[in-house]
């Protein structure tokens, strides 16, 4: 798909929290034969403090992402938060986002859903929002405090972030503008929660072929058809990274080598942020790439679906990227804590009855 | 139902986004924001939101904390001096108590105040968090999912 | 304007009291009061009280303890500001009086802590403090202040060791009391390491949570004489408040409203702080202690700890603070403290207070609301 007139990234934000949990000790816990994460090359993961949720994370991604557009918040006419863990199942999260950022009230947006990739949803509603004329400027924010049954293999990687961008039409101040997007959906139920399930379900090995690589594969396929483009005219790679595993094996079946991918790959250090993951593995692409530069921006979500994007990365993001905290920055400020404090800050063990 | 919705509701801007009112007369700030001038006595005052950076001026860790609270002990309250000369009382956040100093920079972000359990409202307000100063450095990468030097 | 006179005092031991109630505890100190003035009638009656609605379930307090006490169907309400609701009934008694509206009224002071755990009655505490901008967060009334002694002991440069010395004092006074809540004696030492509340407000640094009434017969220079042959005279009275919001405040070391009352106090009383002979303060917290010190004119800024630890303001000197051991240990039922102190004062000039001695001839009494948002100062002549 093409906009008839570009669309850019004016801003862009990262959030994650800075506590810590290795993974080798939710495996020991647990019970897992030793460096059983490793085989998954997810070390540590972000564990969000007790006072944070998918809005108090959203919130501050989007006000870095404000500082990088220049813009005065009020300019922007519409926000969405694509998240699989609203603090609320009735309530909007992008209300009191927009609220402590100083947004409303003439705004748009919603709350959306589709596991992983409602993020990338908001993107294309923007990209569509922003090229006809509607609206100037609109905010996306994934965030996640991602949930997982503890003993769970996916506890592994269960973790909490939020990126946020703010798309404009694609104008001197742009980082970088669109140059067209694919999306390709089907109805693979490989993960899901039901609605007052705490924590999800998922197929194992059936998360894998049917789901991650299949609709990736389509996806990018249809957008390298579509815009007459091959692996070697991309310089960066971004896919959904649900670990440090997939996102190689998939560029690696699609014909693109992993010096490509692994600037882009943050879940090792982080693990899963859910909707936060491919949008923070695009924010640390655009910390190093160069004006010209191509980049393939592949999130995917359970139920499945995929969408890539091709981004070319403009002369306005060198000087954007110290305006606020940078990927590499968030990474280096970190705590650790034990499965103890990890359980209270995540509510594993009981809040409230006492 | 424990937390009121119209008094957090209409508290909205001065807690998430720290609005004080600013005296059209005689310039005086006043957080928390008021209709009546405390200077002047004049009735003309219009909003404006403070800079949420500032150091603290004193602290105290309570251990012993109140009924709603009960899973955020314990909590770290300080007075911070804004930017703007006002100053303002609230907890810190993603900081050890052993850790806290008089004079410390600090900066607000929104925060989870309390819950009214699992089926009330979930009150946001803002919190002071350690202001970081740092620059990565340029050659550090973590491209093999640890923190390596780049060979120049 | 004619004199008013403090004709009749009656105050209950202070404790944990699960089998008595607000009508039960009032009505004890009641009619000790009314024994005093030979069971004459009063024309009305003034009660403070901080906690009866937000823990008991009561308003229209005034009138409930009128019926419970046996005063009649007199004109009877309930004043409030807090931990200084006594203080403020005080206050209001006297002002009664001097408006010429009546001869002879009942000032009544009552609180009942001990009706819920200590998280609940916290939070009824709290509600002392800025309810939209402090106890939205969670701020505890010790936590408040606890803010406060951090910044005192900084900006003096005075030791936990040094301002420990308060509780020790108030802790050896109230031994003597049998009226008070604690009464043991406790070391420096025991001090510092007793529980932390609120960093640095440790457990023996704060007033003890407790039920207690107190009652006193305040009449005019009219009738004063035919119902006591020991009236003492209410001879200044000072009110002032101050922001709620504590860090609104230019000074956190001093509670303006207490330098405001006390001036205006010994200003009607023509006296000066070097007159007073016993002084009962509110002590709160080790770190009021000693700013209110300060802030009566006892004391230099900062200096108060010290000077304390070498012996001023014990038994045997000029003025005497808190004989009854104070708010820290004598207690501190909120609403009724500030009717408690100036029952002690005037007992100590009468010559009959139970405790501690101290001779004199004039006595006063600070009732604090809050931290420092409304306070009362009282100064009574023999």
């Amino acid at each position: 798909m093409k906009t008839i007139k570009d669309v850019g990234i004016a801003g862009w934000g990262v959030y994650f929290p800075k506590y810590r949990i290795k993974c080798s000790n939710i495996g020991k816990v647990w019970g897992f034969p030793p460096q059983y994460s490793d085989g998954l090359r997810v070390y540590e993961k972000t564990v969000a403090n007790i006072d944070e949720d998918a809005i108090t994370m959203g919130w501050e991604a989007a006000r870095y992402a404000v500082a990088r557009a220049k813009i005065d918040p009020k300019e922007i006419e519409a926000i969405y938060v694509g998240t699989e863990s609203k603090p609320y199942a009735v309530k909007p999260s992008i209300t009191v986002i927009a609220e402590a950022l100083g947004i409303t009230p003439k705004t748009l947006g919603a709350d959306l859903e589709f596991a992983c990739r409602a993020a990338s949803e908001a993107m294309e509603a923007s990209i569509g929002l922003i090229s006809s004329g509607m609206i100037k400027y609109s905010l996306i924010i994934g965030s996640d405090t991602a949930q997982a049954s503890p003993g769970d293999v996916l506890e592994f990687t269960a973790s909490s972030g939020a990126a946020a961008f703010i798309l404009s039409l694609r104008d001197k101040n742009a980082a970088a503008y669109f140059e067209g997007s694919y999306s390709y959906i089907t109805d693979t139920p490989d993960f899901w929660r039901r609605s007052l399930a705490k924590y999800p379900m998922h197929g194992e090995q059936f998360t894998g072929d049917p789901a991650y690589f299949a609709h990736i594969i389509s996806a990018v396929k249809g957008l390298m058809g579509e815009l007459g483009l091959k692996p070697s005219d991309f310089d960066y790679v971004v896919f959904h990274q649900p670990n440090g595993r997939f996102p190689l094996k998939v560029a690696a079946r699609l014909g693109f080598p992993k010096e490509k991918v692994l600037p882009g790959l943050i879940t090792p250090m982080i693990g899963n942020t859910y909707n936060g993951s491919a949008l923070i593995g695009l924010a640390a692409v655009l910390e190093v790439a160069n004006p010209g530069q191509r980049i393939l921006l592949v999130p995917f979500g359970s139920g499945a679906g995929s969408d890539a994007y091709s981004i070319i990365v403009e002369e306005g993001v060198k000087e954007k990227i110290h305006l606020a905290p940078t990927v590499k920055e968030l990474l280096e400020d970190k705590e650790y804590v034990d499965y103890t404090y990890y359980s209270k800050y995540r509510g594993l063990i009981s809040k409230f009855n006492f | 139902m424990k937390i009121s919705v119209p008094r957090v509701w209409r508290e909205i801007k001065s807690h998430y986004l720290l609005e004080a009112s600013v005296c059209m007369k005689c310039g005086k700030i006043h957080y928390p924001p008021r209709t009546i001038c405390d200077n002047c006595k004049n009735h003309k005052l219009i909003k404006r939101k403070l800079s949420g950076e500032g150091e603290i001026l004193t602290y105290t860790v309570q251990y012993v904390v109140l009924e709603g609270y009960r899973e955020y002990a314990p909590i770290i309250f300080a007075i911070v001096k804004l930017k703007e000369g006002v100053n303002v009382l609230a907890p810190l956040t993603d900081v050890k108590p052993e850790n806290v100093r008089v004079g410390m920079k600090v900066t607000a972000v929104l925060r989870k105040i309390a819950e009214d359990e699992d089926l009330g409202l979930i009150k946001y307000g803002i919190k002071f968090k350690p202001m970081k100063e740092f620059r990565s450095e340029e050659n550090v990468t973590y491209e093999s999912g640890k923190r390596t030097r780049k060979n120049s | 304007m004619s004199k008013i006179y403090i004709v009749g005092v009656g105050i209950t031991k202070i404790g944990r009291f699960f089998g008595k109630g607000l009508r039960e505890l009032f009505a004890e100190a009641a009619s000790k009061a009314l024994e005093e003035i030979g069971n004459e009638n009063v024309q009305a009656l003034i009660v403070g009280n901080m906690t009866s609605s937000s823990l008991g379930e009561q308003d229209n307090l005034g009138a409930l303890l009128a019926d419970h006490a046996g005063l009649g169907k007199i004109p009877a309400f309930k004043v409030e500001a807090a931990c200084g609701s006594g203080g403020v009934a005080v206050y209001t008694g006297y002002s009664l009086i001097a408006s010429g509206l009546f001869d002879v009224v009942m000032v009544g002071g009552v609180e009942k802590q001990t009706e819920y755990p200590t998280r609940i009655v916290s939070k009824a505490l709290a509600q002392a403090a800025d309810a939209e901008y402090e106890l939205f967060y969670g701020i505890s009334f010790t936590g408040l202040n606890a803010l406060i002694m951090r910044l005192y002991m900084n900006t003096y440069n005075v030791s936990r060791d040094e301002m420990s010395v308060w509780p020790v004092l108030m802790h050896k006074n109230a031994s003597k009391n049998p009226y008070a809540q604690l009464r043991f004696e406790v070391t420096k030492d025991q001090v510092a390491k007793s529980m932390v509340i609120a960093d640095p407000i440790r457990l023996l640094d704060s007033s003890p949570i407790g039920d207690g009434a107190a009652a006193l017969i305040l009449a005019s220079e009219k009738v004063a004489r035919k119902l006591s042959d020991t009236p003492i005279e209410i001879a200044g009275v000072g009110m002032a408040t101050d922001h709620i919001y504590v860090a609104y405040r230019e000074n956190l070391l001093s509670l303006e409203a207490t330098v405001l009352s006390a001036k205006e106090a010994y200003r009607m009383a023509k006296t000066e702080p070097k007159d007073i002979d016993v002084a009962e303060v509110h002590d709160a917290f080790t770190v009021l202690g000693f700013i209110n010190m300060e802030d009566l004119g006892f004391s230099e800024r900062g200096k108060t700890p010290k000077l304390m630890d070498e012996g001023r303001f014990w038994p045997g000197d000029k003025p005497t603070v808190n004989p009854s051991g104070g708010l820290k240990a004598r207690g501190h039922p909120v609403g009724a403290t500030g009717v408690y102190q100036v029952a002690e004062v005037a007992m100590q000039l009468r010559g009959d207070f139970p405790g501690i001695k101290v001779e004199g001839d004039v006595g006063l009494a600070q009732s604090i609301g809050g931290l420092g948002t409304t306070v009362t100062t009282i100064v009574l002549k023999r």
